[in-house]
């Protein structure tokens, strides 16, 4: 098995970079190697959303921004007939799905390689995001459970506010693999006035 | 230098600190709190400039974001600002500042030739003048912009970071004086997310300027209590020295917040931004921005010494500076007589108050009384005196009763400070920018705002209501009630006692007619900045001119960097008058954004520069390719390798290199870029029928067709080859440019117009890295590297994909080429991507493969006459212009198809694409060149084509291009010239569009 | 900037949207049967109204779904939305 290179590579980590104030406000960590299968098809026709919860353990949101997830997987809703799927681990492998999805009409397609997960967090990560996305990141509005798509700084992301169990409180980024560089240097760009840290691993190879 | 008109006491200022500061190259010192012009004010300086037009001497009028006088350019170098207020510069330690307009100096200005001149300089001169000839304007603009001289831009590029912040609230409260305070208050506590937005470096407002007692307590200390529960408050943010400056659709506001100039030029290596440019979208704003005071229009009302009556306060209050030793006041209404008030409170003499009304309030007359002050009702100040330092002396004289004539000279009385009060402006811009009409009320002689028509409401002084008392009722009421229709009920706040005063209502006096002193050059200024004057109004009026739209433009009333916010009422209410209307009936011109400049570095914001003003997307070989030494091009958003020149090597000389190695040898070229896109489902093939022009029910899985799509008018959109996986899944590859629009393109045709069909779209562009190797050692390369298929030509030809394993790593390969040559496309997961590429590298050791950019890919697809959508098409082209009939089915339907037969695209003589070869074979045709029929021709010579692609070959050893030609299929052998920029004439020969392996026997190999 | 309303993500700033021009546009069932006319009215021709338009945007950065606004052309209100097939509400065309 040759290695493997994520979308961040090129961004040098880990590395801490203080504010004005001395400070970190805002870290970020690449999830790098996730199963993300994009799932098309109709939530009504039979079958479709047992098959999706027999294979992941989730019932399959069926409501706009929602997302749900289990100990080893995701569920982000993208559309009325389209979900993103996330597997934790590499096996997560979509052969069991597409052999319950078979006989109805539907897509399972492996986008792995084609996008990575940013995770962000720290005292200030709405604000440093808000430099460049419109969408209302109010924990009011915004909280765990809920997922969006957006834009940030030009670039189309999946957002999900999920706890980290190291840090606490922050906000998983889904975004493809070749605006991820663009997307990483913007927020670091961004931070420069609050302070960012890069943890490990950033651009896992 | 002493501060020889700073009071002993009082103000908002820290006596305890000196701030010391340069103007004009003089230098002076201020204190924290002070602002350039009450620094300036305090030192004794009455001259802040020159005026735009006429070179006139200029005072400072106003104390606030209104003054249109007193410009200034602060900083130095890179750092240097034009058009700054002096009212609204705070001091910082080593401020340097310059009148933007005295040149070449403020005290001896050539200009003010022009105010010699100033009648042959009316409303309208340089359109008269130098628009005719119209060719002559150029010469002139040149000289007249550099007489008028506003400042002048920094040569040296912006050290400064900018940065922007999108913010959504509940309550928007614009302006944080005692309305707004008190709004953003009973807004807050019901817990709605609310915003509180001021211009100011302290909140206060109104209070700031001006003595109040609120609730039994100084005004200010009432604020400071507002203002600290406001900030305990979680949900609440303030922002000070902002600008809300534009109000858009949707309740969609843009404010500017400047966080540093007040503490002057920060060192660009500290990561501060200097402006920040909020984009706030509010659920509810409420508008609590203020009144501006109105000067009086009167001969020399321009004159250094002449003050708005507020600003005289204002600068008394709160920067304890008396303008002058002696003053008067004169004014239409109660609230000037608070300006002789704080004079003689502040040690002025105060030698009259001229009072166009014939009964003033009772509670300012006793005031006054009190103070000795004689008040002259029934009075006016037609004109001025004045000496190098500014106003000395005051005419006064006997109004009639009509206010249109001077009944009687009543001597002249001496001062240095004019106070004037014509009433007051509600500041209705942004609610004009929300789409409201201000309407007129007859009674305060003002615009107030109209009818709601977003989700705003005004209260208190820019709404009309003056009062303290009213408006701290209508800023409780408005907050609590903004709060409750965004969705929080819960707001309250109790409205504490403000004094009333008995007032007399205003008398309106829009022009105060000339009196006994005047000379034959009365001037009377509305627009201070322009130079507009009434008689310029009036001019434009008797010259036919209705429109205060019309007006504005020919007199420039209200163009200048202030707006218009101390001249436009003045100037639209003497229209009216001129034309025998009412100023309701005149109306207001149309409030733009913004409301005060914008720098251009906040619009940017961090959008700059190479890696941050639009996306760079990157392939996941990029690296390797910078290693590497590649050029770059931009194709799209993608950075793609363009070359790969080695030491010493140029472009022309790399572009050769790789075209030879990949037609003698093999080359590699990142071809991850191309768009991806899924498709699968029952109807895929009925959908691919509807898209592309050629027939799709026929292929076979494991095959690729290479397809064009057309704009439902016909015209080449996009193209690129689709592969079969299975009956129901096909992967479509499109151009790197097109690919969303194309993704979109489809999407919108199934959701809309046939969503009967199945078939799912996932876009698949980003998950494989694709790479192609190209020429006649490809396959043992892709051999040596490790594969599992028979690569034979035989058990896997050319237009034909396996899956399979390429270096260990799971692969789609595809017998596609797009460069003439012997070729396999080798997909992966893109995680996976530089690890193959860095297998091919190794592998292609032994046949010195080299990687080749675009540019040789572009030379490599023409020496085959294959075109590129977007070069050789330009969106008015179809595949039977490029030649192509036989992609088009005529058996089914397809997007575009109907249009394929409208009389215009059925036509002959259509531009064609055509091969040329230059007579002269090393003469390569720049691309776009133009195409004629003859050598020389007269002029207007008839153009019959361009060159859409053109390359040296050096595979060839000649010049090849593509080219559309009318007509050109038929004009094979002929020749036709290009007549380039520099003169030259290139004959060429017009031939077939394919130059090389005509019969495809080297990408079936 | 306008805030659109998706109908299925709801109000989302208009940054996130593409605009697709007027909706209810048909495609003609039989493209070849029509005369230059007819067909270059269906390409070209459109209503272009001042006042209330019905017209396509697309959730381009969010759920990628086409639908229906009823927008004013002179305030820029926008006084529905709907799903594509879906009709305009009070009928209006
Ligand atoms: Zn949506």
């Amino acid at each position: 098995m040759s290695a493997k290179h994520s979308p961040l590579v090129e961004i040098e980590t880990p590395v801490i970079r203080p504010g004005s104030d001395g400070q970190t406000l805002f870290w970020m960590q690449e999830h790098a190697f996730c199963v993300h299968l994009n799932l098309r098809g109709d939530p009504s026709s039979s079958g479709f959303s047992e098959a999706v919860s027999a294979v992941t353990g989730i019932a399959l949101p069926e409501h706009p921004n929602t997302c749900a997830s289990s100990e080893h997987c995701r569920v982000a809703w993208l559309g009325p007939d389209e979900w993103l799927l996330i597997g934790v681990h590499e096996d997560f492998g979509h052969a069991p799905l597409e052999d319950r999805l078979a006989p109805l009409h539907h897509a399972l397609t492996d986008l792995s390689g084609g996008q990575t997960i940013l995770r962000v967090g720290g005292e200030n990560w709405r604000d440093v995001l808000a430099s460049a996305c419109p969408f209302d990141l109010h924990p009011r509005v915004f909280g765990e459970g809920a997922c969006a798509q957006t834009v940030i700084a030009h670039t189309n992301v999946l957002l999900m506010p999920v706890k980290d169990p190291d840090r606490g409180e922050a906000l998983d980024i889904v975004v493809r693999r070749s605006f991820a560089d663009h997307l990483a240097r913007w927020l670091m760009d961004a931070a420069a006035e609050d302070g960012f840290e890069l943890l490990a691993p950033m651009g896992s190879a | 230098m002493t501060s020889a008109r700073r009071l002993q006491g009082g103000g908002l200022i820290d006596r305890s600190r000196r701030i010391r500061f340069k103007f004009n190259g003089r230098e002076y010192f201020g204190h924290p709190g002070d602002t350039l012009a009450s620094a300036l004010l305090a030192q004794g300086v009455r001259l802040f400039g020159r005026s735009f037009k006429y070179h006139r001497p200029r005072g400072v009028i106003g104390a606030g974001a209104e003054e249109p006088n007193a410009l200034v350019q602060v900083g130095e170098g890179a750092y240097s600002t034009p058009n700054l207020k002096a009212t609204q510069v705070e001091l910082y330690e080593g401020l340097t500042a310059r009148t933007v307009n005295g040149w070449p100096s403020l005290a001896f200005d050539i200009g003010a030739i022009n105010n010699r001149l100033s009648r042959l300089l009316p409303a309208g001169f340089y359109y008269k003048t130098f628009m005719w000839p119209k060719s002559a304007w150029m010469r002139y603009e040149h000289h007249i912009r550099h007489a008028a001289g506003l400042g002048h831009t920094p040569s040296l590029p912006d050290p400064d970071q900018y940065d922007k912040r999108h913010a959504h609230c509940d309550v928007l409260v614009v302006g944080a004086g005692p309305t707004g305070l008190i709004a953003a208050l009973g807004a807050a506590r019901s817990g709605a997310r609310v915003m509180l937005v001021d211009e100011q470096s302290r909140l206060g407002g109104s209070l700031l300027a001006a003595p109040a007692i609120i609730g039994g307590q100084a005004g200010l200390d009432w604020a400071s209590e507002v203002e600290a529960e406001l900030r305990s408050l979680p949900e609440v943010t303030i922002l000070s020295r902002s600008t809300v400056t534009g109000y858009y659709d949707h309740n969609f506001l843009s404010v500017n917040e400047r966080r540093t100039d007040h503490l002057g030029p920060v060192p660009s290596d500290t990561p501060i931004t200097r402006e920040r440019l909020w984009r706030i979208r509010a659920k509810q704003v409420v508008l609590a921005t203020g009144a501006i005071e109105r000067p009086l229009v009167f001969d020399g009302n321009d004159t250094p010494g002449v003050m708005l009556a507020s600003a005289v306060s204002a600068y008394i209050h709160r920067y304890a500076v008396a303008p002058g030793r002696s003053g008067a006041v004169f004014t239409n209404n109660d609230s000037g007589y608070q300006a002789a008030i704080d004079m003689t409170n502040a040690g002025m003499e105060v030698r009259a108050v001229v009072d166009v009304r014939v009964k003033a309030g009772a509670d300012v007359s006793s005031a006054v009384a009190d103070l000795g002050i004689p008040v002259y009702l029934g009075h006016v100040v037609p004109s001025v005196q004045s000496g190098l330092q500014g106003l000395k002396r005051i005419e006064l004289a006997k109004l009639s009763a009509d206010g249109r004539d001077i009944l009687s000279h009543k001597g002249l009385v001496d001062c240095q400070i004019l106070a004037v009060s014509g009433g007051w402006s509600p500041v209705v811009h942004l609610h004009s920018q929300s789409g409201g009409r201000p309407c007129y009320q007859e009674g305060q002689a003002c615009f107030i705002p109209g009818a709601s028509v977003q989700d705003e409401r005004s209260a208190g002084a820019c709404a009309g209501s003056f009062s303290l008392a009213a408006c701290l009722q209508e800023g409780a009421d408005a907050g609590v009630s903004a709060a409750a229709q965004s969705g929080w009920p819960g707001g309250y706040v109790d409205v504490p006692v403000a004094a009333e005063r008995v007032e007399a209502a205003l008398q309106p006096l829009w022009e105060v007619p000339a009196g006994a002193l005047a000379g034959d050059r009365v001037k009377k200024f509305l627009d201070f900045q322009n130079d507009t004057t009434a008689s310029d109004i009036r001019l434009a009026a008797r010259e036919g001119y209705r429109s205060i739209e019309h007006v504005k433009r020919y007199t420039a009333l209200g163009f200048g960097t202030d707006q218009g916010k101390l001249g436009n009422i003045n100037g639209l209410a003497i229209l009216a008058e001129t034309l025998g209307k009412s100023p309701g009936e005149v109306g207001t011109t149309t409030f733009r954004p913004n409301y005060t400049p914008v720098t251009f570095g906040a619009v940017a914001g961090r959008a700059l520069g190479e890696q941050l003003f639009d996306p760079v997307r990157k392939t996941a070989i990029h690296a390797w390719h910078v290693r590497r030494g590649a050029m770059f091009e931009n194709v799209g958003q993608w950075k793609r390798p363009w070359f790969y020149p080695r030491e010493g090597e140029g472009m022309h000389a790399a572009v050769n290199r790789e075209c030879l190695a990949t037609r003698s040898s093999v080359g590699v070229l990142d071809a991850s870029t191309l768009g991806k896109i899924d498709i699968r489902g029952p109807d895929a093939s009925r959908f691919l029928n509807l898209l592309y022009t050629n027939n799709w029910d026929n292929l076979q899985p494991g095959r690729c067709r290479y397809g064009f799509m057309l704009g439902e008018d016909g015209m080449v959109m996009d193209d690129g080859v689709t592969t079969c996986i299975a009956p129901d899944h096909y992967l479509m590859t499109t151009t790197t440019g097109g690919a969303a629009a194309v993704m979109a393109w489809m999407e919108r045709w199934l959701q809309t117009e046939w969503p009967e069909l199945k078939v799912y779209l996932t876009s698949v562009t980003d998950h494989w890295s694709v790479m192609s190797v190209a020429g006649p050692n490809a396959r043992a390369v892709i051999k040596t590297a490790g594969c599992d298929l028979n690569l034979d030509a035989e058990a896997f030809p050319f237009m034909s994909m396996q899956t399979g394993e390429v270096a260990g790593i799971p692969a789609r390969i595809s017998r596609i080429s797009f460069s003439g040559e012997s070729a396999f496309e080798v997909s992966v997961d893109a995680n996976q991507g530089l690890s193959l590429w860095e297998a091919i590298m190794t592998a292609g050791r032994d046949y010195d493969i080299t990687p080749y950019g675009t540019e040789a890919m572009h030379v490599l697809r023409a020496e085959k006459g294959y075109v590129i959508v977007g070069q050789d098409t330009d969106g008015s082209v179809t595949p039977v212009d490029l030649g192509m009939d036989w992609i088009v089915s005529k058996k089914k339907d397809f997007i575009g198809k109907r249009s394929l037969s409208r009389s215009d695209t059925d036509r002959p003589n259509r531009k064609q694409l055509v091969g040329l070869k230059t007579q002269d074979p090393s003469r390569v045709l720049p691309e776009g060149a133009q195409l004629v029929n003859t050598p020389q021709a007269e002029r207007p010579v008839p153009m019959i084509g361009h060159v859409s692609s053109s390359y040296y070959s050096a595979h060839l050893g000649r010049s090849i291009a593509l080219a559309l030609v009318k007509g050109g299929l038929s004009r094979m052998g002929g020749t036709i010239y290009a007549h380039l920029m520099d003169g030259s004439v290139v004959p060429a020969t017009i031939c077939a569009p394919v130059f090389f392996d005509p019969e495809n026997e080297r990408t079936k190999s | 900037m306008l805030q659109i309303e998706c109908p299925w993500c709801g109000a989302r700033d208009q940054e996130e949207f593409q605009y697709g021009g007027e909706a209810h546009i048909v495609r003609p069932e039989n493209p070849d049967a029509l005369t230059d006319i007819q067909w270059a009215d269906y390409l070209f021709n459109r209503a272009n109204v001042k006042g209330v338009h019905a017209e396509q945007w697309c959730h381009a950065a969010g759920c990628r779904r086409w639908f229906n606004v009823l927008r004013d052309t002179v305030s820029y209100k926008i006084l529905a939305v709907y799903r594509p097939g879906e009709q305009p509400p009070g009928g209006e065309e």
